[in-house]
């Protein structure tokens, strides 16, 4: 179920809601408010596709089993092979469903081999909840951890609102607070900014990502004819699009959690208001950086093993970025570049930070920029006939089929579509770097009448975008 | 400063009194007809966005026979074919619609109404898509019985920014029970004759498919989307006609390799179709006077309405009745020399 539906907005959110709040009136120590919101969670990662209910329920139970027994275990001999043996299942599942048609078509590429692909779809948020749950087996292996029952662990990966998009909370950060009492009970003073929250990450995603996901879509599709406006004017949308559409469904889980009492961790800060790669990877998607930093740069010997080792470090963790993204070349490609990139700040650091923050920030943006296009890509001549595009100082019009994405409702003076969509990127721009972000103002919410307008007016508005009528252009008829 | 609570019942107040308030207004003006007939404005029925009104057309309007096929039987007249055959006419068409539209358009029309007779145009054309195929994207909430799902008519952007003001533009106009016959009529819309055939940009879809796999397509969707209604619905009567294409039609099919697979289409269906009670098969393809005469056609497919009425007449009386596959063989055996003398003569020669 996505969050921009009607099923989620109408029913199963206020559903779920009067559920689980009505359920929290019960005495104390009755957990029935935390089954019904594991069971509402499991519905709503099975309302597609009901099959998949029983990856995540049976990958549930075996790291819950495991971590039970790593917690009760005194000797580390004893442990390590039930910590390998957690690592070998989680990576195996994510391997079989993510990786292995990828692996295999290389390999019967490579050599001529027939190997069966498995052609089977991906299971929603895979490599989140497999993520989330290595965090707690390896922290069960250092018995850093609690030992929770099996109603906060499951409540801990299956909370909906963070369960198909991440971010990737740790156990530490939610298992708490659904312990608190007084979390039990509906409260305004979270629901008012959770409503908030949600309003504009709804509004991120279904107007503005969804937007530029048109134009975009449409100069990747002619990827080797676009000439050099319409390169940058596609690599830059695709740079917003893809900001506004994560962010905006992380607010929506910020909004969402905070409705249920939680909070949820930050997983976009302003991104793009970074100077340099290691601030933007401090400020975009968070919580998967927290989690390749724990559980794999510092197990590496991060920055203590000397540069050399360092860089090493860096390139090992983008690299398993990109394949964490996607399982092709091109994502991979794309971890390399940012790993590159890494590692040259890491080497050049001092008189890169000497520039003027203006230089600065124009020499990230950029290289983001053209990176993202390796990340949208379907092929690698696409990407480098765009990146060339960029570079090759061909101006021209800009065709219709990407400045027609930001027409005004009813085609009104489409002649002016071009500047319609200059207005869309200056002001999404604007949005990135000059304003606070969505989880910054809802941490810091203000309830006002204006803002009470504004949040009923998104919601209705993006309501109302989810249907609409197609129109059937029949030749002459 | 106001406090959370109140903002965040103030907030849900007003979210809730306008879906709310957006929801009734569609329910109550209903601008697609699907749970009322329009009695105070001229309902939006056209043709591109004909899978929308079709749902109220075929939910709300009082018939008791129906005309069901794509753009070649949108001018028939229902007035006029209720006092031939009899009943009470409407049109179930859609515009380049595939034998599955047809079908969700009979089964609505079974499901709402009493229906006795179906008017089916056979397009060749429809049988050669893929069993779930349709069209155009087919709204399936408005066909469906699930209320639930119907929000996504309620809450619709164009259905608020579009199909309400346009009801709200032509209030006060009522519709009379001449809505049947103006409804998808593009009949007097365009030119016909030689010149316009010959200027005419249309082309019906490439369909690169071999001639097994079309004959395997035809077959599903005969099974599927037409015998089906036929085995389920004895009491009616469906009378099917082979519509008249012009033969310079034939001739494009023969250009492109297709003439013999769509011919072959035609003694598929007759044989799949034929042994019915309730089923009379019609064949207007060869009939002479209609499609050697390009003054009757504004492109190589499309006969103008003078030609709906007229077979709706021939209906009536039982003439072009299929009596045997010999004699629509030897129809078919007409169309392909035509096709071919074209072909030789490198153009219209009739």
């Amino acid at each position: 179920m996505l969050f921009n539906s009607y099923v989620f907005m109408l029913a199963f959110l206020p559903l779920t809601l009067l559920g689980y709040f009505l359920l929290g009136r019960l005495p104390e120590k009755n957990q029935l408010n935390k089954v019904f919101l594991v069971l509402a969670s499991f519905l709503f990662y099975g309302y597609n596709n009901p099959s998949y209910v029983p990856i995540i329920a049976g990958s549930i139970l075996v790291n819950y089993a495991l971590s039970q027994l790593m917690l009760t275990r005194e000797k580390k001999a004893v442990r390590l092979p039930l910590m390998l043996l957690g690592l070998f299942l989680n990576l195996g599942v994510l391997f079989y469903f993510k990786y292995h048609d990828f692996f295999f078509e290389n390999l019967n590429g490579a050599f001529g081999l027939h190997l069966t692909l498995n052609r089977l779809a991906l299971p929603l948020g895979i490599s989140f909840f497999t993520f989330q749950q290595l965090s707690y087996v390896i922290d069960s292996y250092k018995r850093t951890v609690p030992r929770y029952n099996i109603l906060d662990y499951a409540l801990f990966v299956t909370f909906f609102p963070q369960l198909i998009a991440g971010p990737i909370v740790l156990h530490s950060e939610i298992v708490p607070q659904f312990a608190d009492a007084q979390n039990r009970h509906f409260n305004f003073d979270n629901f008012a900014p959770g409503l908030y929250a949600f309003a504009r990450g709804l509004m991120k995603k279904v107007v503005i990502a969804d937007t530029f996901a048109v134009a975009v879509e449409a100069g990747f599709a002619s990827a080797q004819t676009l000439n050099t406006a319409e390169a940058w004017f596609v690599a830059i949308g695709y740079t917003l699009q893809l900001y506004f559409d994560f962010s905006g469904y992380c607010d929506m889980a910020t909004g969402v959690g905070l409705m249920f009492n939680i909070k949820i961790p930050i997983n976009f800060n302003s991104p793009y208001k970074s100077l340099n790669i290691r601030e933007f990877w401090q400020r975009w998607h968070i919580t998967l950086s927290r989690f390749l930093t724990t559980y794999i740069y510092f197990p590496l010997g991060g920055s203590r093993k000397g540069m050399a080792r360092t860089c090493v470090n860096l390139m090992i963790v983008f690299l398993l970025s990109g394949l964490w993204h996607g399982a092709g070349w091109l994502f991979l490609l794309w971890g390399l570049m940012h790993g590159a990139a890494s590692v040259l700040y890491r080497l050049f650091r001092k008189p890169y930070d000497r520039l003027h923050p203006a230089l600065q920030w124009l020499i990230n943006f950029g290289f983001i920029v053209v990176a993202w296009v390796f990340f949208r890509a379907t092929s690698l001549t696409d990407a480098l006939a765009i990146v060339k595009s960029m570079l090759m100082m061909n101006f021209g019009p800009l065709r219709d089929s990407i400045t027609s994405a930001f027409a005004l409702p009813g085609g009104f003076h489409e002649g002016y579509n071009a500047i319609y969509m200059m207005i869309w990127y200056a002001a999404s721009l604007f949005a990135c770097l000059g304003l606070r972000n969505t989880y910054e103002k809802t941490m810091d919410f203000h309830p006002t009448l204006c803002n009470a307008l504004t949040t009923v007016l998104m919601i209705v508005y993006c309501t109302l975008s989810l249907s609409s009528v197609s129109v059937f252009l029949y030749f002459n008829f | 400063m106001m406090k959370r609570k109140t903002w965040a019942l103030l907030s849900l107040a007003l979210l809730l009194g306008t879906i709310g308030a957006i929801c009734l207004t569609v329910i109550v003006i209903d601008p697609f007809q699907v749970y009322h007939l329009a009695t105070r404005y001229m309902p939006p029925i056209d043709n591109t966005t004909q899978v929308y009104a079709n749902a109220g057309i075929a939910r709300s309007y009082d018939y008791d026979s129906a005309v069901v096929g794509t753009s070649v039987t949108e001018n028939f007249r229902p007035t006029q074919m209720d006092a031939l055959l009899g009943g009470r006419f409407i049109k179930l068409c859609t515009s380049a619609g595939t034998a599955y539209n047809h079908a969700l358009l009979m089964d609505l029309a079974f499901r709402t109404h009493d229906v006795k007779r179906i008017v089916y145009g056979l397009d060749v054309y429809s049988f050669i898509a893929k069993v779930d195929q349709t069209g155009s994207d087919v709204p399936m909430y408005l066909y469906d019985d699930n209320l639930f799902n119907d929000v996504s008519y309620w809450l619709n952007r164009s259905v608020l920014g579009s199909f309400l003001p346009r009801c709200l533009k032509a209030w006060g106009q009522k519709q009379d029970d001449s809505i049947r016959d103006r409804m998808y009529n593009w009949a007097g819309r365009d030119d016909y004759g030689p010149i316009a055939l010959y200027t005419a940009s249309f082309t019906p879809p490439e369909n690169p498919l071999p001639a097994d796999a079309r004959t395997q397509l035809a077959q599903e969707n005969l099974n599927a989307h037409l015998i089906a209604y036929i085995t389920a619905h004895p009491e009616t009567q469906f009378d099917i006609f082979f519509p008249p294409y012009s033969a310079a039609e034939w001739a494009t099919m023969q250009s492109k390799g297709t003439l013999e697979a769509m011919l072959a289409l035609r003694g598929l269906c007759y044989d799949a179709l034929s042994g019915y009670d309730n089923v009379t098969i019609y064949d207007f393809s060869a009939r002479e006077d209609w499609v050697l005469d390009l003054n009757n056609y504004k492109d190589t497919l499309h006969y103008g309405q003078w030609i709906n009425d007229a077979m709706a007449e021939c209906i009536a009386g039982g003439e072009y009745a299929v009596s045997s596959r010999e004699a629509l063989d030897a129809a078919t055996e007409k169309l392909r020399a035509w096709a071919n003398a074209q072909i030789e003569a490198g153009g219209w020669i009739f």
